[in-house]
């Protein structure tokens, strides 16, 4: 089956936005550690003992895949095993996903690692870390792994999987499509048909992408397994949203929370959709339940945003401290992002948005820049960066209400104006703010258009 | 590889594609009792630590106590060239304590998904282990030495069958009409026969079918048992369907060893400690339920109204697995 996906726009420079919530970016900050006999902090887990003890992390639930964990410490204690520690690395990059903490690709790492030790060429692990890598935000090492692991096993759909996430970050599209149609070559199911799926939508083709995630869902159902079939519901989701179908966005969320009960993308896909209908009282608990489940910056962000438009100031500047405090630890991008969208701090917006284009230059980071240049006056300097966003032609309102701005800023208002109405015809009310904002700056160039019109007279 | 465990590795393909998540930290901390006497040494990335609250964080953050009484002591904290944190404190501990509890609750105050590598050193033993939030407390103890992999493998079982709530379901559905001790063995025992055959024929490798295929069939075995219990089944024969259902739950067990690619020659091992285990749990079930059916079922009211309700009620669970089963 052909995609032709390998034909996509040449805009190579161009990368992928993740829809709302996908990987709300970060600048990879070395992780913690110590070391007791140099003076600087350790980066990585520091021998066999560690890698371990990681590898072994406890495993306490009780659902398919803390029992296969506890079984698979159980068979490691008899042998040593490359495919054993692979499997392990796999099990952990589950529940990582299925459990929202991060802290699990540590083990998986680990895990990859010993694999990787007890046979030097195992291709799977290599794809492993690279997958690790991908979800620390390590990109360059995520794509270099990826290749290596190809090099040993060219029809891996692990390695293929990791190579493409990385290229679409750095903003070679091109070049991840062409790894997606591997992918779909060899096996069409929920991993390559979700990306392919995905790429059309970057690509402006929202309706051919709603039938590739229906293909996805379709292939991808495991009773053992169900989060990643429920993350393409809410990708899904969200395309309905992005389209102002906020029924299907919400029929898309529901069902996800029905199969991962408290799945937090899909708490905070519903409550984008009770924000968009106006009912703020619905929307709170949904964040507040989705942020205890799972601390991102957007999610802390959004719950600041609706407690403030029901009135509870105080809860607002919680809610946004705790996202701006976490922002700083572990997520230039979205903090960027938060920071250029409230006009706070754009000094800063501006210089931890710069660093993330230098680590992955696609078009989520180029639009919070562009955003970041635009508060900051930059107009120029914003419209050249929001020219190549929207040169894919994806369908997100946010794209077209910050490019809208900036033109018209730029001094091309009717273009402007056509991208702001083009923003609101989509969704009326895709970002609460953003959508109000939106509203008075088309209505200010109404203003201004009517009053030259008068004024010409 | 093994077949799920490729297949496992398509997950995790298609999860890569657009997750959540982000750097996270990862910290060290020696922990050693001598003496009566907690040398405690601890170690952060630059910006883990917020500067200037160190000493107060870790005060309050690592919370060692010992025979009851809790282990005092002050913390050191260095910065490093690069901005990281080490800290160090001696906690007095009870003199003849040979055994500590450290909580770190520590760990909230730090970024999500931070992980905490813990050695803990007492009585000439060594042990690591990772702590983070939701798990973050360790004994430091010179205590037994870790579980023999048999013991584990028992304990599995033991764990699987009790978290198996539609196993439990099912067992406890084909008791809930009674009959003659006679009678309620055979089924017990059709039941365990069969399981520990098709669990044993999936580890081996002769037969691996779907859990697409096995998990339905499972709720339906379930609701089958429920509906059959409305119309008072003869329970001389009851065991041998029990036998053909059975067959297709032990496929169910097999799903926590068959991902596990056990190597050939610990196979046997495996799983007679898992089967044991499985069994165990069974029996230690069977021991709180029987009792209990037995003495309710001697009372009319119990056959009457009782036994025809419950087995209704259990046909609701099991139809709603067998729809999340086949259309998710």
């Amino acid at each position: 089956m052909t995609l032709k996906l390998n034909r996509l726009s040449t805009l190579s420079l161009l990368a992928a936005a993740l829809a709302l919530l996908a990987l709300p970016g970060c600048k990879p900050s070395a992780p913690a550690g110590a070391s007791t006999s140099t003076s600087t902090s350790a980066a990585a887990p520091q021998g066999d003992a560690e890698l371990k003890a990681l590898a072994f992390t406890h495993a306490e639930g009780k659902d398919a895949i803390d029992t296969t964990i506890r079984g698979l410490k159980a068979r490691l204690e008899l042998e040593n095993n490359a495919d054993a520690w692979a499997v392990l690395a796999q099990q952990w990059i589950l529940k990582a996903r299925h459990t929202q903490d991060p802290g699990y690709y540590l083990s998986a790492d680990a895990a990859a690692q010993l694999a990787l030790k007890a046979d030097p060429g195992h291709a799977l692990a290599l794809g492993l870390r690279a997958t690790v890598k991908m979800n620390q935000h390590r990109f360059a090492e995520a794509r270099d792994m990826a290749r290596a692991a190809l090099r040993k096993d060219p029809e891996s759909l692990t390695s293929l999987g990791a190579l493409a996430d990385a290229l679409l970050e750095l903003g070679e599209v091109d070049a991840s499509a062409n790894a997606v149609q591997q992918m779909v070559n060899l096996k069409p199911d929920l991993a390559s048909y979700g990306r392919a799926a995905h790429l059309r939508w970057l690509h402006g083709d929202a309706e051919t992408a709603k039938r590739f995630y229906r293909s996805a869902i379709d292939s991808g159902t495991n009773p053992r397994a169900p989060e990643p079939a429920s993350w393409m519901v809410v990708q899904v989701a969200l395309v309905f949203f992005n389209q102002g179908d906020l029924d299907g966005a919400e029929a898309g969320f529901q069902l996800a929370l029905k199969r991962v009960p408290g799945y937090p993308p899909a708490l905070v896909g519903l409550a984008r959709v009770e924000l968009a209908r106006g009912l703020t009282a619905k929307a709170i608990p949904l964040l507040e339940q989705a942020w205890a489940k799972s601390q991102l910056v957007e999610t802390g962000w959004l719950l600041g945003d609706a407690r403030a438009a029901s009135g509870d100031d105080k809860g607002a500047r919680a809610a946004w401290d705790a996202a701006i405090a976490l922002g700083e630890r572990t997520d230039h991008l979205s903090l960027g992002n938060m920071l250029a969208a409230k006009s706070w701090r754009i000094p800063d917006a501006l210089q931890r948005l710069e660093g993330e284009l230098r680590e992955r230059p696609n078009q989520a980071v180029r639009d919070a820049y562009s955003w970041a240049l635009y508060r900051a006056g930059r107009f120029q300097e914003a419209k050249a960066q929001s020219d190549q966003v929207m040169a894919l032609g994806t369908p997100e309102p946010r794209y077209f209400f910050h490019a809208g701005a900036i033109r018209a800023a730029a001094g091309d208002a009717a273009s402007g104006r056509a991208l702001l109405e083009r923003a609101l015809k989509l969704n009326p009310a895709f970002d609460l703010e953003a959508a109000r904002e939106c509203k008075d700056l088309l209505a200010k160039l109404d203003a201004a258009a009517v009053g030259a019109v008068a004024g010409g007279r | 590889m093994s077949r799920a465990s490729r297949a496992v590795a398509l997950l995790a393909a298609a999860a890569s594609a657009v997750a959540v998540a982000h750097p996270v930290g990862l910290s060290r901390g020696d922990y050693r009792l001598e003496g009566g006497t907690l040398s405690a040494a601890l170690e952060f990335a630059p910006g883990e630590l917020p500067a200037g609250r160190e000493a107060a964080l870790l005060q309050e953050g690592v919370v060692a106590s010992a025979g009851g009484a809790r282990c005092e002591g002050p913390w050191q904290v260095s910065r490093m060239d690069d901005g990281g944190a080490r800290a160090q404190a001696s906690l007095r501990c009870p003199l003849s304590a040979d055994r500590a509890s450290i909580a770190l609750p520590l760990l909230d105050q730090l970024a999500p998904g931070h992980r905490h590598i813990a050695r803990a050193v007492a009585g000439g033993r060594e042990a690591e282990s990772v702590l983070f939030r939701g798990q973050a407390s360790l004994e430091v103890s010179a205590g037994a030495a870790p579980r023999p992999s048999f013991l584990s493998f028992i304990a599995l079982g033991f764990e699987h069958i009790l978290a198996g709530i539609d196993h439990l379901l099912f067992l406890f559905g084909l008791l809930l009409v009674g009959g003659r001790f006679r009678e309620l063995l055979k089924v017990v025992t059709a039941f365990t026969v069969a399981h520990s055959l098709s669990l044993a024929a999936t580890v081996f490798g002769l037969l691996a079918p779907s859990p697409s295929l096995t998990e339905p069939l499972i709720a339906l075995s379930i609701a089958y048992v429920g509906v059959e219990n409305l119309f008072k089944p003869d329970p001389k024969k009851r065991w041998r369907l029990t036998f053909l259902f059975g067959l297709v739950h032990g496929f169910g067990f097999a799903g926590a060893l068959a991902e596990i690619s056990l190597p050939a020659a610990q196979k046997p091992l495996a799983l007679l400690g898992f089967n044991l285990g499985v069994e165990l749990g069974q029996l230690a079930v069977l021991a709180l339920v029987l009792p209990a059916l037995g003495a309710l079922s001697r009372t009319r009211w119990f056959q009457r109204r009782a036994v025809p309700a419950l087995s209704a009620l259990i046909v609701v669970p099991a139809m709603i697995w067998f729809v999340a089963r086949v259309s998710f």
